[in-house]
């Protein structure tokens, strides 16, 4: 589904993604791992087609689709939600929606079905609305947009546990419908549950990319330097090092 | 008790120029609303309009439907996509260069326009239907009626597309999380190109309905159509509705005050000029007045810093260097020493300028009325019987207040806002003040140099005044060299860089920033009275708004850092370039707002995401700076934790 | 891990009575009352949207209640400015950060000391007396040490991590000496390790120094380690509060904010 090859990425001066390989083949689940600083987010950006890399191809379905803008991207059916909240703030809940996918009221419904609370606040500025229920309409795109390919970039960054916990029922239900993900995640623990593959960053490169189960708990130590393999656990897991 | 008839006619021209300032402030707050750049030529385009309307019909001789076709559908719409593309230009720009941008825009036309035309108005002949018609007791013209039709049209049409269809809400999306829209599938660039032409197609309407009864200036016209602004301030820059209806409000409010005025102060002056200023007028009241949360500002825009804190290294050869060649210039040049002094008191200008646009953020586009404050307060202390050096100390001191004054009630505003502000005040200043005897009273004053004898030298003489404006510029630069040291230095490099840091650690933004407001205007009121001296007069002449806005364009020609031979290279060109090479001044006008929109274009920028790397590189390379990256970095140092 | 479960010290050095902020119609926050006592750390948590960085903001000024009073070290500061309260011994972090890229961290953390006299009397703005800078000098340095990033000192902070640049800020309210710090989301984008460090940075500084703290956030992790005592928020209504091992296990907060607690993955 998706591919890049070679990629050297980075914003000026020095790169921050060096010679990167990635392929998320199609109706996979793909965890992107890695430290602070590692480049996980410029990799999202090179995919969405946000940031042009220096050097090496992105491959959408086979076809070269380097260079090209995100909303090109869109139509080959790659939907990303990126960092933040996805939204437009100014507009209404129900302009959000429609921006999503036109007026049609079937899709409309279906949104509200899926997402009762968005429901509840058609008429209301999305920009007033918490930070939840926010991450909530940004993703009822992706799962209206029927995308083939979903990038998503710390979906659950700043949400308390018990809206994680829905966020990531929801992409396991997206993942039921056919669509890749590739998502770069905080929550090691969630994101190794529900990833068919892992690739781990660190410094720009792939350190390590193979299944779950492959991955062993010496070894996200080594990339993260003394990180618990299990993030906010109980107070009784032993502490770093 | 005055009938109602006779306040009728006014009433309707004033609805028929306001709707036409309406239309023209819709345009404006939408170009702004969908790419965030805020257009300070709006109206330069409406004036280019009427120009060329006058080329292609009374020149070229064609017919008055055809030439205003042409304008609208091809003109206009050209414009509106060079400036979307200057717009995206300016992606990730700092707000001081968004400011000089348009603003060299607007010298750009306006010395064009010199040059093609010549500096006197140009009467247009009439070219809709002069037929009247009587409506409710009064005579309404069919061009009064049609200007009035298309108005309304235009702005309603737009709220319908606003309101009904998607190209509207992409147009609302965009303004929010232009990123987002591409993510949509939305190409947020053919989004703003349609307001951008939007924007100016109602602009060249306005011109176009407006030149007639005003004939063609540039100034005039510019001016006019920059009094949309005021219109645009009642809608607080956000409001399609609420701007279109205070455009009519302040039309009739005009027309209403001129009537009033003269015929119950035929005399003064001051009260003459209030009409005419009224959109200026209500513009600095609603800015003033108005919390700063209202008004609507461009998503991110004031989390982005407003300057770069850099600490300022003296630089001693080149320093050196520049003061050998400058006390040395007297012995080679002869007959234009005066230039020279003039552009040795500019120095002190612009010392104040930079401090204030580039260590400060804010942009002031008054800077012109503090000099003429100078220069008036000056002959006024000196006809006093002040000793010079004490008329000089005054009437630097006298722009104190008034930039206290000036600053605050605007600096919570924000830096758009704030240059907005100081417009206003230009314009104010030159219309209400500047023709009183206060000030000059629509002559001039004379100015007298020191009569004394210093080391051998008669300060009254060329050369010895112009040493003296030479020790004054360097007496300046010293004290601004120290300020940027001092902790007065520090602080406004922080506050540029992140207000909200300064305001958390207990630092009073607005004590700050009111300081560097009120050093920048007692140097150019200091700068202006010495210039006054070089030619022994003070006349309002000289210190026009357009001079303010020239002097930032220039300024921001030399980079943006404030330091001292960058202020003396500004003078120096600004003054002694036109001199040296002879030119229409209109070319000059154009070449340096050409320069300035160059520069801006040309800044380094925060790193602009949607274009990928390639432009931070070229840019790199042009300044052989580094931008730093997020690096991926080393695991940073374990915190050192004690027991 | 978790702080000792004991009474709260007596002397309450921040408080909020019925707090009240509205953003158009909904209520942010709602008739809260919180108190900070003297060397506490307290922390406030909630599920998204309860409204916490709200109350932190209005309790810095940044925000206007509709209704209700905060109170500084005794005096009632409602109607100061961020400015105003800062100087009176409010010290505060943000969640994403107001720091001056182009600058060195010593000049970051130095602008605790010098931003305080721009908003005092206004001729002290302007310059420093050398006797002043060599001890604005020692306090950077004594800050710096205590985050930890004393090497850091001449970097600028553009090219620094986020850990780091949370450790400058950190530093920059410790170097202010304010008797009250308030934290806003510290953890965010910390990695374990990283959030590890910064929670006992804070207790020491809180030994140090005598401070009390005030901690908005999400990281179970990091309120288990520093906090004596919750407030727990849900729609901007108090919900619960106590000592931290009693509100995490309290039913009502299990059920509205931490539901399905994280289990270790094991794919």
């Amino acid at each position: 589904m998706l591919e890049l090859r070679n990629v050297t990425a980075g914003y000026t001066g020095a790169p921050v993604l060096s010679d990167v390989d990635l392929v998320v083949p199609d109706g996979a689940t793909v965890a992107l791992l890695g430290p602070n600083g590692a480049g996980k987010t410029t990799l999202l950006r090179v995919a969405a087609g946000t940031l042009r890399p220096m050097r090496g191809t992105v491959l959408v379905d086979g076809t070269d689709v380097t260079g090209c803008q995100p909303h090109d991207l869109v139509k080959r059916g790659v939907c990303t939600v990126p960092e933040g909240r996805a939204v437009f703030p100014g507009l209404t809940v129900r302009e959000n929606l429609t921006l999503f996918v036109g007026n049609r009221a079937a899709e409309l419904d279906l949104a509200v079905r899926a997402f009762p609370t968005l429901g509840r606040r058609m008429n209301q500025r999305a920009g007033s609305m918490s930070g939840g229920e926010q991450q909530m309409l940004a993703l009822a795109r992706a799962y209206l947009q029927s995308p083939r390919l979903i990038l998503l970039d710390e979906v659950s960054m700043g949400l308390a546990p018990v809206v994680v916990d829905e966020v990531f029922d929801f992409l396991a239900a997206l993942r039921a419908r056919g669509a890749s993900l590739l998502l770069v995640e905080q929550y090691v623990g969630r994101a190794l549950a529900l990833a068919d593959y892992v690739v781990l960053l660190s410094r720009g490169r792939v350190g390590f990319v193979g299944e779950p189960h492959e991955l062993d708990e010496e070894r996200i130590f080594q990339s993260y330097a003394g990180l618990e393999p299990v993030h906010a656990a109980a107070s009784t897991e032993g502490a770093p090092r | 008790m005055p009938a109602v008839n006779d306040y009728l006619p006014f009433v309707v021209s004033g609805v028929v120029a306001g709707s036409l300032l309406g239309l023209a402030a819709v345009g404006l707050v939408l170009s702004f609303r969908t790419s965030g750049l805020f257009n300070f030529a709006h109206g330069a385009i409406a004036a280019a309009g009427a120009y060329v309307f006058y080329e292609l019909k009374e020149i070229r001789g064609l017919s008055w439907p055809l030439a205003a076709l042409l304008v609208l559908a091809v003109f206009a719409p050209a414009m509106g996509l060079l400036l979307e593309r200057m717009a995206a230009g300016l992606h990730g720009v700092r707000a001081v260069y968004r400011i000089v941008a348009t603003v060299g825009l607007l010298l750009v036309v306006q010395g064009l326009a010199a040059v093609r035309f010549g500096p006197a108005t140009i009467p247009l002949n009439p070219f809709l239907p002069q037929g009247t018609v009587k409506i409710a007791g009064t005579f309404v013209s069919y061009e009064q009626l049609i200007g009035f039709g298309i108005a309304v049209v235009g702005v309603l049409g737009l709220l319908a597309l606003f309101r009904f269809t998607k190209t509207g809400l992409r147009m609302r999306a965009v303004v929010d999380n232009p990123q987002l829209l591409s993510y949509e599938g939305d190409n947020p660039t053919s989004v703003r190109r349609g307001a951008w032409v939007i924007s100016s197609v109602f602009a060249c309407a306005t011109g176009l309905l407006l030149a007639p009864s005003l004939g063609l200036d540039t100034v005039v016209l510019a001016l006019l159509v920059v009094q949309a602004f005021g219109a645009a301030a009642v809608g607080r820059f956000g409001s399609i509705g609420a701007t279109f209806v205070g455009g009519i409000a302040i039309g009739v409010a005009s027309t209403l005050s001129a009537k009033f005025i003269g015929e119950h102060l035929p005399n003064s002056p001051f009260w003459a000029g209030i009409p005419d200023v009224a959109p200026f007028l209500v513009l600095f009241a609603l800015l003033v007045v108005t919390p700063a949360r209202k008004f609507f500002d461009v998503p991110g825009s004031n989390r982005t810093a407003t300057g770069r804190a850099v600490t300022p290294r003296l630089h001693w050869e080149a320093v050196l260097a520049l003061a050998v060649v400058a006390m040395l210039v007297p012995v080679f040049v002869d007959t234009s020493l005066s230039v020279w002094t003039t552009a040795a008191s500019l120095v002190v200008v612009f010392l104040g300028l930079g401090l204030m646009v580039w260590t400060s953020g804010q942009v002031s586009l008054a800077h012109a009325a503090f000099a003429a404050i100078g220069a008036a307060a000056m002959s006024q202390f000196l006809d006093a019987g002040l000793p010079w050096g004490l008329a000089l100390a005054a009437a630097g001191l006298i722009a104190v207040p008034v930039a206290v004054a000036v600053a605050l009630p605007t600096l919570r505003l924000s830096g758009l806002y704030l240059a907005l502000a100081t417009f206003a005040f230009a314009v104010l200043l030159q219309q209400l003040v500047y023709p009183t005897q206060a000030m000059f009273g629509g002559g001039f004053r004379a100015v007298a140099r020191p009569e004394i004898s210093l080391f051998g030298l008669d300060l009254a003489g060329d050369r010895g005044y112009y040493y003296l404006c030479l020790s004054m510029a360097a007496l300046a630069a010293a004290t601004v060299f120290g300020v940027q040291r001092a902790r007065l230095g520090r602080l406004l490099q922080a506050n540029a860089e992140s207000a909200d840091a300064v305001a958390a650690n207990g630092g009073d933004t607005t004590t700050i920033r009111t300081a560097v407001f009120c050093i920048a205007g007692f140097l150019a009121s200091i700068g202006g009275a010495l210039a006054s001296g070089v030619t022994l007069q003070a006349s309002s002449r000289g210190y026009g708004y357009t001079v303010g806005l020239t002097w930032v364009a220039v300024l921001a020609l030399f980079g943006s850092r404030a330091t001292v031979i960058r202020a003396t290279a500004a003078a120096y060109a600004l003054a002694v370039m036109p001199t040296q090479i002879h030119l229409d001044p209109g070319w000059y006008t154009a070449i340096f707002g050409a320069a300035a929109v160059a520069a801006s274009l040309l800044s380094d920028r925060q790193f602009d995401l949607t274009r990928g790397w390639d432009r931070g590189r070229v840019a790199s390379r042009l300044r052989r700076r580094e931008f730093l990256p997020p690096r991926p970095v080393a695991r940073p140092a374990r915190a050192e934790v004690r027991a | 891990m978790s702080a000792p479960i004991e009474a709260r010290p007596e002397q309450r050095v921040l408080a909020t009575r019925g707090l009240t902020v509205r953003f158009g119609g909904t209520r942010a926050v709602d008739a809260l009352d919180l108190e900070v006592r003297s060397r506490e750390i307290v922390g406030l948590i909630g599920p998204n949207g309860a409204g916490k960085t709200t109350t932190l903001n209005a309790c810095a000024g940044t925000v206007r209640p509709a209704a209700g009073h905060v109170e500084l070290l005794g005096v009632d500061v409602s109607s100061w400015t961020p400015a105003h309260r800062a100087r009176h011994g409010l010290g505060r972090t943000f969640q994403r950060f107001a720091l001056c890229d182009s600058l060195a961290v010593a000049e970051n953390v130095g602008l605790a000391v010098e931003a305080r006299h721009a908003g005092g009397r206004p001729w002290k703005c302007f310059l420093a007396p050398r006797g002043a800078r060599t001890a604005q000098a020692a306090r950077v340095r004594d800050a710096l040490e205590m985050c930890g990033i004393a090497d850091l000192a001449g970097r600028r902070v553009g090219s620094l991590s986020t850990g780091q640049r949370r450790l400058v800020e950190l530093a920059r309210a410790a170097c202010g000496r304010s008797p009250v710090l308030l934290l806003d989301e510290p953890s965010s984008g910390l990695d374990p390790a990283e959030t590890d460090a910064f929670a006992r940075i804070v207790r020491n500084i809180v030994a140090d120094t005598g401070a009390s703290v005030l901690v908005v956030e999400h990281d179970m992790t990091l309120v288990r380690e520093i906090c004596a005592y919750l407030y727990v928020l849900d729609f901007g209504v108090h919900l619960c509060e106590g000592p931290t091992e009693a509100v995490l296990r309290d039913d009502r907060v299990r059920q509205a904010y931490l539901g399905n607690v994280e289990e270790p993955a094991h794919a």
